[in-house]
């Protein structure tokens, strides 16, 4: 069994964190949101398909800000959870397993996550 | 090699464990990705669907999504995202909750609402055309 008294250093802001280390967690936190956000995108597109007022409702939400910040949030949540995804599968597969690729893939998942944002940020503009 | 192996699924036992825990951690772990690749492979097709005819009114848009087709596929997808969610809501709350009656209480409070949900998307989906 566990030993309980063994060591424990798990003080985030003193441990370094490479950028593996930051898509990892990412993924988890946007997972969760992502979960959380079911509920409201069931409601909302029963909604749009219920009734021509109903439809009318959802398009004029896009007119709030606050709206607008909640679906490029969710939106942010849903590109970058997806091309990490794509890449762990990559990794299951043996691909680009190593420091170097590991790192660069890294850094591309989280450029690639944020461009689906900022397209979706200038597509509502 | 074996992807179970690979992943670790089934340790050195290897094609004699059908019935362990840890090929019922395989079966887990190859869902969340046969999962991943269905919704991957549906949202890409359906974005560009639905870039190339977007619906501008009401009719359109619900003429759209009661095509049998784009209905039963998006069902799909939803049905996926849910088992998905399942999966990775039950490894995380595993992960960080160490006391068994709260996270029997929450575990069994995410899969009621994924449940729920999967009543809830059918219901809309599986109606629009009538």
């Amino acid at each position: 069994m566990e030993d309980k008294k063994r060591p424990v250093f798990l003080d985030l802001t003193r441990i370094d964190m490479p950028v593996m280390a930051v898509l990892s967690f990412a993924h988890r936190v946007t997972g969760v949101l992502l979960f959380l956000s079911i509920p409201f995108v069931i409601y909302l597109l029963g909604l749009s398909l219920s009734s021509p007022q109903g439809y009318e409702t959802v398009t004029s939400l896009f007119d709030s800000g606050l709206f607008r910040l909640g679906v490029l949030i969710i939106l942010w949540c849903f590109s970058h959870h997806f091309f990490a995804g794509i890449r762990y599968f990559m990794l299951d597969l043996d691909i680009g397993v190593n420091v170097i690729t590991g790192r660069r893939s890294a850094w591309c998942v989280l450029g690639a996550g944020l461009a689906v944002m900022v397209i979706g940020m200038v597509m509502m503009l | 090699m074996c992807i179970g192996c690979r992943a670790g699924g089934h340790g050195d036992r290897h094609g004699d464990d059908a019935m362990s825990r840890k090929s019922i951690g395989l079966r887990t772990w190859l869902i969340q990705r046969l999962s991943a690749v269905y919704m991957l492979l549906f949202v890409v097709i359906f974005a560009i669907y639905f870039v190339a005819n977007i619906p501008t009114s009401f009719l359109e848009w619900r003429a759209m999504m009661a095509n049998t087709f784009v209905a039963i596929t998006t069902t799909l997808f939803f049905l996926s995202l849910l088992t998905h969610a399942w999966i990775g809501m039950r490894d995380v709350l595993m992960d960080y909750l160490h006391a068994d009656s709260l996270r029997l209480v929450l575990l069994t409070g995410v899969g009621f609402a994924l449940l729920g949900a999967a009543i809830w998307i059918m219901k809309i989906l599986l109606t629009v055309s009538v």
